[in-house]
């Protein structure tokens, strides 16, 4: 089946700043493909690319398995975009925003009527549609920022960081919403930051830094990609370094770092870490507190790649 | 003194802004000077000689006789003179967009009969007239038509002699005219272009400083920005005092600015002004940009968006600058206008503006008329920020309760 | 598009920036303009004069009696009329030169040894109209006085008597020869009704504010709604449309607003041809529209910088269209008079005109020439707004 976007050797620059540096990217129809990466990755960049609203130097896009350019407005027709800054006209309410929007794609009022109700349903904002956008919260204003984007049933649709600044409330809405889009038969390209946003929702991730795809593939695919396959936790109130040392020389450990009373220990994929880690503790008398254990998470998968936090935290120190 | 340089650095960001409500209101009251009292160099009587200004006029010769012409030529000599072709749309022309002041229309025959009329003792047949509805100089024009007009009629009652004959005497005798001088002062007075320019300056000194502050520091009023300020350790009254402190320094800028481009600009034609006479004039417009800041603080303290102080702004410097007098003389608009006039602070600007302008010299007297004015003008800017702290209070203390 | 059309409409009838600077500034202006020309005196009624007179011995002497007889009737108050004249005397020169420097009397008269009188004014004088009629009195006296001698020089058989001599002063001084004063226009011009239609030309201009926020919610490199405008399958010509659409509409109601509350509140009249007046504000508003979409369809300027240049130009455009007052409308006449093209550009000063012509002329071809005029800048407004918005793409957002 053809690819709904397919994104070739983009290349975007903005003076001497490189922001986007032959990116690629392919979509396949009915997927939530999440793009991943740290503020200034050039997450934005790529979505305005192909949307058509910034030039850009080099490559190609296709949308629906044809060229994209700013006059393809049967393609426009399928699209629809919820981006990062709120979108919505002030003097407006809720639901004379989503008719506006609407009105963009679809003509005919009556079907429009038929619409923006299923929006307003969708989003949860039935209650408040009279309100104008002054009135709302953080978390509804969101709400009817997707409600514009998507109230014309569009069949590919950009997400760009919908859940910035949203209680968890209404983050869950919009998640679960999205998922009902997929569900539906929409295609969607989801940027974040939140890589826990991402691991619930996306069917294929996609992390980048400083506009290069560093690696995609399933939540699963790009975790069994780094050495880490665990990371352990322990709350030790004294821990001498030759146990520490002995920990390190453990097999399928990575690292062992303690500090301010937690060990942690990054260990390859086995089924025995904890219960050597916890023996090793064990044989050398010490105390231990509470003990995590989880799997690697994409942030880690970040900081293999790239020696980065995800969400621009200091690197970790004394691996 | 944070947020005293906070917002001075936000004003200086939207620089722009200041050239453009500076500058250009600076230069179209150099255009208002223009088109009333002449061009920058000025017209500095060092002779002191008078000269009337020639109202604009035209003729419309329907007669084509001796006493037509010789009248067309008097008041070609006498006037501006325009040509105004003799038909209703070019007469209409002439007279809606006021083209001539005067027009002249000498029907056909009116030579014969004003003799006829001269030697049977009746009335002359009339001449007729288009006369501007802008100002006196075209009454004052018909006024010597109709003076020449008896001189002729009355010699052609008085001799026989033939009209060329009486038409040369007529021309004799105009040339007898009052001789008019300029009394004598001792200092050289203010050319009236620097006046006009002057009194222009009411507009970016009072609404070009309201503008810019609102618009300058709008983000200052903004709500979560105050929320960010009022959480920190600067109290509630020192930011006021901070912002007013900064509005102040803003209308001081403004105030230079515009006083700066007028002298640069008519540095020529004030050489032998004494200083004194545009210091003291200078200060009448400081007191008013005192008013102007005051006014920028009420707003600012009010709260108000950024569209409505604009619009208060701009409207509050056209009521103030018409009822200074700039648009029409005060004294044409009636005893209630006037009176009312004097309520508002750009009236005894001008009025020292005035007074600077039509004083032979400067005296202790002068000095002490326009330092009158000027802390007129200066308590009403106390007035106002008066008003504006009261108000601030009132609206913080209404937040927090 | 008409939906959108719709939806434009109604967010400008909420937005307070617009309800201020379009529907009620110029009623505000207006109604300013009411309170203040209500009793306002007519340009061509002087007042008294105050005239010093140095009543020395030349003065009082016998050459000079027939000036002090014109002098004295001209400061007599007539039936329900003010005098002329105010006269103050004076002994002493300098008393009398000290006088005039100080403003106590606005024309100082002498007279020298043979009874003739000169005139002195003081420097830097406001009030030239009074001096010029001062001036017009003492000529005609002299002229007078001028022409007896020319007669007596030329003719003397004609002044042979006391009686033509008496007979020919009485005419000099007397009013047979008349002028009458003829209305070309239709209704009688007034300098106030110049303040309305330059107020009518500066609201044209203001209402191109409303254009300019409808154009900035179209493109992407003006605002995030412009972006979800410009990527939507409406082709931007319709966008356009449907913004020319609700700026004209809006425009067009508010300057036919203030066009009714000019003539119905304010008195102000169009001659009986307010028929018309809606035609004209329909070409305002195409101008209108015209200058705010060309302001904000240029590249170059950031939208505050536009802003301030949208609210300065508006006051810039309407200064020689005549709302500042007189001096306002003495350069609006020398620009006419001088440099016409730069009157022709302004769209102020065509849509003040075309009410002028409306009212004023009896053909209708001036007023339908203006509103050529009008219609030809906004064309070029137009494709200037074209050309800058083709664009869909940027180098950055």
């Amino acid at each position: 089946m053809t690819d709904v976007v397919s994104v070739s050797n983009l290349v975007k620059r903005y003076g001497d700043l490189v922001a986007l540096d032959h990116f690629s990217l392919r979509v396949a129809p009915g997927e939530i493909l999440g793009l991943l990466g740290p503020n200034g990755s050039g997450k934005t960049t790529a979505i305005n690319c192909m949307l058509q609203l910034l030039t850009y130097s080099q490559g190609s896009i296709e949308l629906f398995g044809q060229p994209m350019t700013p006059a393809r407005y049967d393609l426009k027709r399928k699209i629809g975009v919820v981006p990062q800054q709120v979108a919505v006209f002030d003097e407006l309410t809720a639901r004379e925003n989503i008719d506006c929007f609407c009105s963009l794609y679809v003509s005919d009022r009556a079907e429009r009527r038929v619409l923006v109700d299923a929006a307003l349903d969708f989003v949860g904002l039935r209650d408040f549609q009279r309100f104008r956008p002054r009135k709302l919260s953080g978390g509804l204003l969101r709400r009817l920022n997707i409600a514009c984007g998507i109230a014309h049933r569009p069949e590919l649709i950009f997400f760009d960081e919908p859940t910035v600044a949203v209680d968890p409330q209404s983050r869950n809405a919009i998640l679960s919403g999205i998922q009902r889009l997929r569900d539906e038969g929409a295609t969607v390209v989801y940027t974040s930051h939140y890589m826990e946003e991402v691991e619930q929702i996306c069917s294929r991730i996609v992390i980048m830094d400083h506009g290069r795809v560093l690696a995609q593939g399933t939540a699963d695919e790009l975790k069994r990609m780094i050495s880490t396959g665990e990371k352990i936790e322990i709350e030790v109130a004294d821990l001498p370094a030759a146990v520490l040392a002995a920990l390190r020389a453990l097999p399928h450990v990575i690292s062992a770092v303690y500090e301010a009373g937690v060990l942690r220990v990054s260990c390859e994929a086995s089924q025995r870490n904890l219960m050597d880690v916890l023996d090793a503790l064990g044989r050398a008398d010490v105390a231990v507190g509470r003990v995590w254990s989880e799997p690697p998470t994409l942030n880690d998968v970040f900081l293999e790649i790239t020696g980065r936090e995800l969400r621009d935290e200091t690197p970790e120190a004394g691996r | 003194m944070q947020v005293f340089k906070i917002a001075l650095r936000l004003v200086r960001r939207n620089w722009m802004l200041f050239a453009i409500y500076v500058l250009a209101l600076s230069v179209m009251g150099v255009f208002m000077a223009t088109g009333v009292g002449g061009g920058l160099a000025g017209s500095a009587s060092a002779d002191a000689s008078y000269e009337q200004a020639l109202p604009k006029a035209a003729v419309i010769d329907r007669d084509g006789s001796a006493v037509s012409r010789a009248l067309t030529e008097y008041v070609r000599a006498n006037s501006t003179f325009v040509e105004v072709e003799d038909g209703t749309f070019a007469l209409q022309d002439a007279a809606a967009r006021d083209v001539a002041s005067y027009v002249l229309v000498i029907p056909a025959g009116y030579g014969q009969g004003l003799l006829e009329a001269a030697r049977s003792g009746g009335d002359a047949p009339e001449l007729e007239c288009i006369v501007s509805y802008m100002g006196a100089s075209g009454s004052l024009m018909d006024e010597k038509v109709r003076s020449w007009a008896q001189e002729l009629y009355a010699l052609a009652a008085a001799s026989t002699a033939p009209v060329e004959e009486l038409v040369s005497w007529v021309e004799g005798v105009q040339d007898a005219r009052v001789p008019v001088s300029v009394a004598a002062t001792e200092q050289e007075g203010v050319p009236s272009a620097y006046l006009i320019y002057c009194q222009f300056a009411t507009y970016p000194l009072f609404g070009g400083v309201a503008a810019i502050v609102a618009t300058g520091l709008a983000s200052l009023r903004d709500p979560d920005v105050r929320r960010r300020v009022g959480a920190s350790c600067v109290g509630e009254g020192s930011f006021a005092r901070q912002v007013g402190a900064a509005i102040a320094v803003c209308g001081l800028v403004v105030w230079a600015a515009n006083a700066a481009f007028g002298l640069a600009l008519y540095h020529g034609s004030l050489e032998g002004v004494p200083p004194a006479s545009v210091a003291l004039m200078l200060g009448a417009l400081l007191a008013l940009g005192l008013v102007g800041t005051a006014f920028g603080f009420l707003l600012s303290q009010l709260g108000v968006s950024h569209q409505v102080a604009h619009a208060v702004a701009n409207i509050a410097s056209m009521v103030l600058t018409f009822l200074a007098g700039t648009w029409v003389s005060i004294d044409q608009m009636g005893a209630g206008m006037e009176a009312l006039a004097r309520f508002t602070p750009g009236y005894w600007c001008v009025d020292a503006l005035g007074a600077v302008y039509e004083a032979p010299a400067v005296t202790g007297e002068l000095v002490a008329r326009v330092a009158s004015d000027a802390l007129l003008v200066a308590l009403f800017a106390a007035v106002i920020a008066l008003v504006a702290v009261v108000a601030g209070r009132a609206r913080r203390q209404r937040a927090l309760a | 598009m008409l939906s959108l059309a719709g939806y434009h409409i109604r967010a400008m009838l909420r937005n307070n920036g617009i309800l201020i600077w379009v529907v009620a500034f110029p009623i505000i202006l207006a109604t300013l303009f009411m309170v203040m020309f209500d009793g306002m005196m007519s340009n061509q009624q002087a007042g008294t004069i105050a005239v010093g007179v140095l009543a020395d011995g030349n003065y009082q002497a016998p050459a000079a009696e027939p000036l002090r007889a014109i002098l004295g009737a001209l400061a007599e108050e007539g039936p329900g009329e003010e005098a002329f004249l105010a006269l103050t005397s004076y002994a002493d020169a300098d008393e009398a030169n000290d006088a005039l420097i100080a403003r106590e009397v606005e024309v100082l008269v002498t007279v020298d040894a043979d009874g003739a009188p000169q005139m002195s004014v003081p420097p830097n004088s406001l009030n030239s109209t009074h001096e010029a009629m001062v001036q017009a009195v003492l000529d005609r006296y002299l002229q007078s006085e001028a022409a007896v001698s020319e007669l007596a020089r030329n003719d003397p058989a004609a002044l042979a008597s006391p009686e033509a001599v008496a007979a020919l002063t009485a005419d000099l001084m007397g009013d047979e020869a008349q002028t009458a004063e003829v209305s070309v226009l239709r209704v009688d011009p007034s300098e106030m009704a110049r303040f309305y239609y330059a107020l009518l030309g500066f609201s044209t201009a203001m209402g191109a504010n409303v254009a300019s926020v409808l154009t900035e919610r179209l493109k992407a490199n003006l605002s995030p709604v412009g972006a979800r405008c410009q990527v939507s399958s409406m082709q931007p010509a319709r966008q356009l449309g449907a913004v020319l659409i609700a700026s004209w509409v809006i425009v067009f109601c508010c300057l036919m607003a203030a066009f009714c509350y000019i003539r119905f509140v304010a008195n102000v009249s169009f001659a009986g041809r307010e028929a018309l007046a809606p035609v004209a504000c329909a070409a305002c508003a195409l101008v209108s529209c015209a200058l705010g979409m060309a302001l904000w369809a240029l590249p170059w300027l950031s939208a505050n910088v536009k802003d301030a240049v949208l609210t300065v130009g508006v006051l810039v455009l309407a200064l020689p269209a005549g709302l500042y007052g007189e001096p306002a409308l003495g350069l609006s006449d020398w620009l006419t008079q001088h440099m016409p093209w730069l009157q022709a550009i302004n769209p102020s000063v065509q849509a003040a005109n075309a009410f002028y012509a409306l009212t004023y002329y009896d053909s209708l071809v001036p007023f339908f020439q203006t509103l050529s005029t009008i219609l030809a800048i906004a064309a070029v407004l137009f494709a200037v707004a074209a050309l800058c918005m083709r664009r869909q793409r940027y180098a950055s957002l």
